[in-house]
Formats: C-alpha cells, structure tokens, sequence
C-alpha cells in the first residue's frame, strides 16, 4: 500500500495534482482519493467524483461536500485511508495549517503505514507564497497542523489561462532554493499539456488541468 | 507594471485593498468569503496595519465607523447574512458622513440560505442597505482583475464623497481563481481630511462624528446636502460595460459573474443569428438609466439575467420605461444560470431561431 498526502496553500493546485496522480496510479492496482479539504467551499475533488468513480477511481468525500452546509464532517471511512484496504491512496488535503488540522487525526496512521509520501505543492506566483520565507514558514504551519512532517515539494507554478513556458521556466530557481532551504526533494515541475518546455532544468510530469467552469 | 500573479477574486479584494493605503479591517468569518479576513490576518502583522476578528458582524462595522472617522482608510467584508447584521452600522456611517468600504460576496438566502454563489441581495445593496434616506455607492465586479481594480479605486470614491461603497461580489468572484496584474502601492494621511477625529492638539475646532440632530430643520438640511451629493455621483460617477450592442435586437443586463455566463449566451444566440447583446453594469448605484434608456429605441426587447428571482429587472424597467418589453430569467438558492438556458430564453423571444 502506498499513501500520497497532498498539501500547501489554498489554491496552490493541490486538488490537480490529486487527481492527476489517481489516474497515473490506475496500473498500479486500486485507487482512492479522499478529499480531506474540510476549509473550500466550491474548487475542490468533490466537484469531479462522478467522472472519477466511472474511471475507477474510489472517492471519498466529507459528508456535506459541494452542499449548501458549511459543515465539515468526516466519515469513519476516512480511516481506510490506512486500513490497507486500497492498493493507491492519495489524500488531497485542505489549504494552509487551517486545512490540515484535519489531518492530524490521520496522521499516526498514516506513519505507521510504511510507505507514504507528503508532497508540498507550491505555486511561487501566488502572493502569499512567493518567497522561500514564506513558505517555508507554511510548510512548518502545515507540518505542524497535520501531524505529518513534508517528504518533498512539487512545483506548480501556473498563471491559470495565462500560463506560458516562461511562467514555468522562470520558477525553476525558486523551486531549487526551496528544495536546498528545506532540505527536501523537489519531486517534478507540473505543467499543463500543451506549454512546451523543452530546456526545462528539474523533472517535468505533464497534468491535466480538471476545472469546474461555470461559463 | 508588477508580475501577474494568480489569485483568487478575496485574496485579490484584500491585497488591493492594503495597496489602496487600507490599514484598518475589522471582520467577521462566513463562507464563501472569508479568504479577505485570512488574507488580511496573515498580512495586516507584517505592515504594521491592523487585523481585528471582532467578536461579531455588529461589532466589525461599528470599528469601521470609528477607523474611517479618524480618516483612516477602513474596510470591512462579509456574506450576505453578515450584511444583514452591519445595515445598522451602515446607516449610522452615511449618516456620519464617514467613507469606508464594504464587500459582500453573496450567498444564497433568505436566511441562512446557503454558501453557493448568488445575487440576491440587489435589493438590499441598492435599495435599503440601512434605515434612512441614504444610498452608498455599490460596485459590481465580473473578475478577479476587475475586483482588484475596482478595490483599489473604491477608497478614492469613498473618500471623494464621503459615504461607504459597497462592493457586491457573489460566490463565484470571491473563489474562483485568474491573473491578476496588482495596482501599485500607495501611502495614505489621515491629515489630508480636514473633517477627521483624528487629535486637534488645540489648534483648530474639535471634529465630531455623529449621526444624531435634535433639531428635525437641521437634519432635513443634512439630509439634503447629502442628496447633493448623491445626485453629483448620478452625474459623474456611473459606470458599465458594453458587449456587442452596437447591431443588438435583445439587449441583456446581467452584473458580476452572471454577465460571464451572458457573454457565452450571446455568442452562442449569435451562431444561431439571433443578435443579442450586453449591457454590464458596474455601478449598480448610481445605476446606468441612460444607456438603457438610449438602447430602448432602437432595440426590440431587454433580458434582465440574474442569480436571484428578479431584483435589478426592477432598475431596467424603469430605465427603459414601458418603451420595449423587458423580460426575466433568474436561479436562484445558489444555483448559476447556463449559458444554455439564457439561449433557450432568447430563443423564446425572438419568436424561435432566425432563419
């Protein structure tokens, strides 16, 4: 069994990394991904449960996701996310140490599992983590919340729409000083399908931008 | 020109508004916006501004009124029932005279309601946002770079005239998330206000922030300057967007997120050659009569589209004054129109698909 806990700033791109990793996870055996993010109210993986679960995926969601509660209330289900009883888990967890108070409870579990991993993901243009002081300040906000210490960071630059080669190439730097200050791996840079970055100097992993689009 | 950088439409609201010179916010949590008290807790520390969680939506506007009526630039946001909670406050600072600015990112109601995205305070914002002979200025975004802009703006408006502005978003505007190019920072002096509580030191007369007149002529006389001033703001201050009007049949008005999902209505209605159009306010006090009542000689109908059950309908009505007919669609209790919908009624009108 393996376990990918998935954290950072809100809106940082945790809930595309998510997803995208349960469906590179499909030839590997069972997926579940458990939508842990109890703090935002719309922009989350409750929003693409339906086509998940066609593709096989298990989804897990708190109770009253994508209602008109405020409520967030976890089922005992969440404990399978180290029961063994999926073969893939991925844990999308809610933004900033807010979100990852949630994840306390799981924490022991989880690191008592063997192997699991917890990814930082980071988007170095969005103004609350734009520098390595900020970060590395949520990540020990994180970190401390969650329970569970950081295994490595993911890069997730992005301007949304707007985003070109340069948006990514040019967040390379930061994403190494990060890497060197906190003394964790930087796992891969994501970038959506279609920008091409061919001088790219950390590990590239092309995503699939899933968005809930109202217009 | 600063770096894009990727926001959601609170986050945007709260940076923009520190850049404005805004070293006062004075909130309380509710969902879906409370990413603007977050933002600013996490900010307000390092810049040597304030950050107050007050112990209610009563209490937050009331810290506004005292911040804004020592000239300081205050601001304070919500949803929808928090609103509710502040109209006192808020009829208390139009009658102090005192400028501020206030956000609220609606949610469904009445009541409680729910956290999903609407627009059904309209009628609040633009009527009654307090007891009183009063109107504050209401702004209505359809970005995140538009509520950046229009918050960095809104304090020079208050200012200007005294009064608060309200920002109406909705739900969608304050989560979603897009490019944002940030306005450059400003330094602001509370001493530029001649009017302000702010320590006379014994060199002139002492200011007073008050919204009590015991004498009724006196209070009909203040009443009235401020009407003045109101109807300078009708004057010079209204502001909208136009979407391929120029050649339109149908006109729709739709503010905020509601006029993205019209955009796609339009183009779409256009493919099938129906020549539909928009007009967007974005000030919905002073509200855009005059372009309404221009279009309504040439067009043949208006489609009011809302988040809500028909509030701004009422404004278009009265703008295009009986001349063409003005027809409603709307969801509401936290439910978006499609774009698909809004053609199906377009299609109603124009009697069916042109040909």
């Amino acid at each position: 069994m393996s376990i990918y806990v998935i954290s950072g700033h809100y809106g940082s791109g945790k809930t595309n990394i998510a997803i995208n990793l349960a469906y590179e996870l499909l030839n590997k055996g069972t997926v579940a991904i458990f939508d842990l993010d109890v703090v935002n109210p719309y922009f989350r993986t409750a929003d693409f449960t339906d086509r998940m679960r066609s593709d096989g995926i298990s989804v897990i969601a708190p109770v009253f996701a994508n209602t008109n509660l405020d409520t967030p209330a976890l089922t005992g289900e969440f404990a399978n996310i180290y029961s063994g009883v999926y073969d893939n888990v991925i844990v999308d967890v809610g933004g900033d140490d807010s979100g990852a108070f949630a994840l306390g409870q799981y924490a022991e579990g989880i690191a008592n599992s063997g192997d699991w991993n917890h990814w930082y993901v980071v988007n170095f243009l969005r103004t609350l983590t734009l520098t390595i002081t900020d970060n590395i300040e949520l990540m020990r906000d994180i970190e401390n919340a969650g329970k569970l210490p950081f295994t490595g960071i993911v890069n997730n630059t992005n301007l949304g729409a707007e985003t070109t080669p340069e948006t990514v190439l040019r967040s390379e730097e930061t994403a190494k000083e990060l890497s060197r200050v906190s003394n964790l791996p930087l796992l891969f840079t994501s970038v959506a399908e279609g920008i091409s970055v061919g001088n790219a100097t950390t590990p590239i992993k092309r995503i699939r931008i899933a968005t809930k689009r109202y217009w | 020109m600063s770096e894009k950088v990727l926001m959601k439409g609170n986050e945007a609201v709260a940076e923009s508004a520190i850049r404005a010179g805004c070293r006062h916010f004075f909130g309380y949590p509710i969902t879906p916006q409370t990413e603007v008290a977050a933002y600013f807790a996490k900010r307000m520390p390092k810049i040597g501004g304030t950050y107050l969680q007050a112990e209610s939506e009563i209490a937050a506007i009331n810290m506004v009124l005292g911040a804004g009526g020592s000239g300081a630039r205050a601001m304070t946001s919500s949803s929808s029932p928090g609103i509710s909670l502040k109209t006192e406050g808020i009829s208390y600072i139009c009658g102090s005279d005192v400028p501020c600015v206030i956000m609220n990112i609606e949610r469904g109601g009445p009541g409680l309601g729910g956290i999903q995205p609407s627009q059904s305070d309209y009628f609040q914002a633009t009527k009654a946002p307090g007891h009183g002979d009063l109107h504050v200025i209401v702004l209505a975004p359809s970005g995140v770079q538009e509520m950046a802009d229009i918050t960095y703006n809104a304090f020079d408006l208050a200012e200007k005239y005294r009064m608060p502005c309200l920002i109406l978003g909705d739900g969608i505007l304050g989560q979603m998330m897009e490019p944002v190019e940030l306005p450059e920072p400003k330094e602001i002096s509370a001493e530029d206000k001649p009017w302000a509580a702010c320590g006379h030191e014994n060199k002139r007369e002492h200011n007073i922030i008050n919204s009590l007149y015991l004498d009724p002529a006196e209070l009909e006389q203040k009443v009235r300057a401020r009407y003045e001033r109101y109807a300078e703001i009708e004057k010079n201050e209204v502001r909208f967007e136009e979407y391929k009007t120029d050649d339109a049949d149908i006109i729709i008005t739709a503010f905020g997120a509601t006029s993205r999902v019209a955009k796609s209505a339009i183009n779409t209605a256009r493919e099938m050659g129906i020549k539909a159009g928009l007009v967007r306010p974005i000030t919905l006090w002073p509200f855009p009569k005059e372009i309404l009542a221009k279009l309504a000689d040439r067009v043949k109908a208006f489609l009011s589209v809302e988040m809500n059950m028909g509030q701004m309908v009422d404004d278009v009505k009265l703008a295009v004054n009986g001349k063409k007919p003005v027809y409603f669609f709307g969801r509401t209790g936290g439910i978006v129109p499609t774009a698909e919908e809004i053609v199906a009624e377009l299609e109603k009108i124009n009697g069916g698909a042109a040909k």
